[in-house]
Formats: C-alpha cells, sequence, structure tokens
C-alpha cells in the first residue's frame, strides 16, 4: 500500500520535473516570420549560427534517397520556405516541389517550420552548417551551388512513370 | 516447441505485413483509371513531398507520355470526409483554402473567378492560382477539382508560366480519368 503511493508520488514529482525542462526549453525558442522580426532576434545576438545570415541555402544527396535542395529568404519583407526534392524508386527519379510562406522558430538543438497549413516540420540542427530534416543531412552551400543541385533536382528523368503506371491505372471501376 | 512458436509468430507478421501492402496498393489503385498512362506514387514513398502541405494530400500523378515536365506532375487531394457528392463554386473555393490558406496567408491570388466545366460524371471546378511574388519559384498552381468514383479529389499543377492551350490539355486530362 505504502508502495503505491509512493510510486504515484514519485511519478508525479518526474512528470512535474519533465514539464519544468520542457517549459525552460520553449522559453529558449525564438521565432520569426518577417524581415523586421529577424533582424531583432539577430540584433539580440540570440539567433543561432546557422541563421546569422539570411537567404539560408541548403541541400544534400544520398545515393538511396535522392537528392534535396531546401532554401529560407525574405521576399517582400516575409520569410519564405522552397523545398526540391528527387527521390529514386527502383531506377526512376520522381520529383517534388512546394513553396511556402513560414514561421521560423528556433532553439538550442531545433529548428521548427510553421506553415499556413499541414502540420509544423522539425529539423536537427547539426552544428553551424548542418542539419538534419526528414532523415536527409543537409548543409549549407551558396547561391551558385544551390542553382545547380536545384537544376540537377528537377531534370526530368525519361519514362518515370512507366513501370508503376499498369498497377495504378488498372484497378479502378467506375 | 519454442522455436516453432517463434517461427509461427514471424510468420504471422509477415502474412500481416502482406495484406497491409496489398491494402496499398489497392487504395493507390483505386483512385483513378485512365487511358492515359498514368502512375500514382503516395506521400510515403516521395520524400518531402508532404512538407507545407494538408494532411488530404495523397500524393503525386504522373503523365507517363506527357513530354512538358510541368505538365505531367500534379499532387493529388482525396477530401474523404466530403458530405457533399457534387462540385460548386463554393466547394471549390473552401478546397483551394484548404490546400493554401486565404491570398493574405500565402500571397497567392485567384487569377480569374472559379469556372465550372461538365464531365461525364457531373461537375468540375478549375482554378488558377498566382503568386503575388514576382521572384517565386512557382508563380502558379492550376487545380482541377471534383469526384471521380464518388471521392472528392483535387489535382494541383505547379507551373511556371501557364497558357490556355496547357489548361485546356490538362482538361483533356482530367475528363479521361475514371
Amino acid at each position: 500500500m505504502y508502495y503505491s503511493k509512493f510510486f504515484i508520488l514519485l511519478s508525479a514529482l518526474l512528470i512535474s520535473n519533465s514539464t519544468q525542462i520542457a517549459n525552460a526549453q520553449a522559453k529558449n525558442e525564438i521565432c520569426f516570420s518577417t524581415e523586421a522580426e529577424y533582424n531583432e532576434i539577430l540584433a539580440s545576438n540570440k539567433a543561432p549560427l546557422i541563421l546569422q545570415k539570411l537567404p539560408l541555402y541548403l541541400g544534400g544527396e544520398s545515393m538511396i534517397k535522392g537528392k534535396v535542395a531546401v532554401s529560407l529568404s525574405f521576399v517582400n519583407g516575409v520569410i519564405k520556405f522552397y523545398v526540391n526534392a528527387a527521390t529514386m524508386i527502383g531506377d526512376f527519379k520522381i520529383t517534388t516541389s512546394n513553396e511556402n510562406r513560414v514561421k521560423v522558430c528556433v532553439d538550442d538543438a531545433k529548428l521548427k517550420l510553421e506553415f499556413t497549413k499541414g502540420p509544423a516540420q522539425e529539423a536537427t540542427l547539426l552544428g553551424p552548417k548542418k542539419i538534419s530534416i526528414k532523415g536527409f543531412d543537409i548543409e549549407t552551400m551558396n547561391l551558385k551551388d544551390f542553382t545547380s543541385l536545384d537544376a540537377a533536382v528537377s531534370e526530368r528523368a525519361s519514362a518515370s512513370a512507366k513501370t508503376k503506371s499498369n498497377s495504378s491505372s488498372a484497378g479502378g471501376n467506375q | 516447441m519454442i522455436c516453432f512458436c517463434k517461427i509461427m509468430k514471424l510468420f504471422s507478421v509477415g502474412i500481416s505485413l502482406l495484406i497491409c501492402g496489398v491494402a496499398l496498393s489497392a487504395e493507390q489503385s483505386q483512385i483513378f483509371k485512365s487511358k492515359d498512362d498514368i502512375a500514382i506514387y503516395s506521400k510515403n514513398e516521395i520524400a518531402f513531398s508532404d512538407i507545407g502541405k494538408i494532411k488530404d494530400y495523397f500524393g503525386i500523378l504522373i503523365q507517363a507520355k506527357e513530354s512538358e515536365r510541368q505538365l505531367a506532375q500534379a499532387d493529388i487531394y482525396v477530401f474523404n470526409n466530403e458530405q457533399k457528392i457534387s462540385i460548386d463554386q463554393a466547394l471549390c473555393g473552401s478546397y483551394t483554402d484548404k490546400i493554401f490558406g486565404s491570398e493574405s496567408e500565402t500571397g497567392l491570388k485567384v487569377e480569374k473567378k472559379i469556372n465550372l466545366f461538365k464531365t461525364p460524371t457531373g461537375q468540375s471546378c478549375e482554378i488558377l492560382l498566382k503568386d503575388n511574388d514576382r521572384s517565386a519559384k512557382i508563380p502558379y498552381r492550376y487545380v482541377i477539382a471534383g469526384f471521380v468514383h464518388g471521392r472528392s479529389v483535387a489535382l494541383v499543377w505547379q507551373l511556371n508560366s501557364v497558357t490556355d492551350e496547357d489548361k485546356a490539355k490538362l482538361k483533356t486530362f482530367w475528363l479521361a480519368l475514371r
């Protein structure tokens, strides 16, 4: 009986502590969606190293997963996120891209993108020049390298749909 | 005996995974069929394809024989909880709001008013959205929405430029979907 009370108290204490830790972490988080807000953060020296300079160009490639080019830049005073990615499915390359206004939130360990629609996306900071997002490690790069990576991602692979088309178009009935 | 139980456990897990796989392929195959050569990839298959998109985003549709890259690929949205059974201007507008958000939030402006057109299974709608940002990497989004297989579906093409000929081509493609 005493043991169970002790364990209840202990778990309550642990939950309370973890909530306090979470709150403390949340307090370190800084967010911006406009150039003015970003400049304030820069002025107060609160921006992590990876966000010291915008626009930010990031990219990476993996033999298995494909290639991705990501940028964060201000357009008319608001920050925009752009992603262009190519995935290899067998020998076939499928590309996808998106461009959205975002709110960027960062703390010591994470960078979070909050979109107008859809769930927020978190990335782990792996140093001043590297982040991990959706299982991809991507590094900062200059505009020239970013532009060529972006173009390489977009290059169309010929007849990329052929193999799968039979299975996806055959099953329906109206 | 213990070894036999473990083998049976592994076997049952294998069977369950196989059933899940078959269910997924069946779901994919029932979205569309077309006389055109098409392929559908779910969002789970394509890295980064769901980033910044709503939960109704399903995946990517590719027209294998379309030579123009920007016309060959569209994002698929499936609105499974739709209560209405036909498309009207209000429903069509609500889909663009759902997918992108309002103009003030996104900078995407509806170019012309929503256009309804007839299909063999009722009405569909088309909307062209233009990004107010002149330096946008994706300047236009062209949306066609309607009911296919009794399911409310929208296709979104990301376009660099758009002509009446392009729109006519995409509408013809949409009309061939079953």
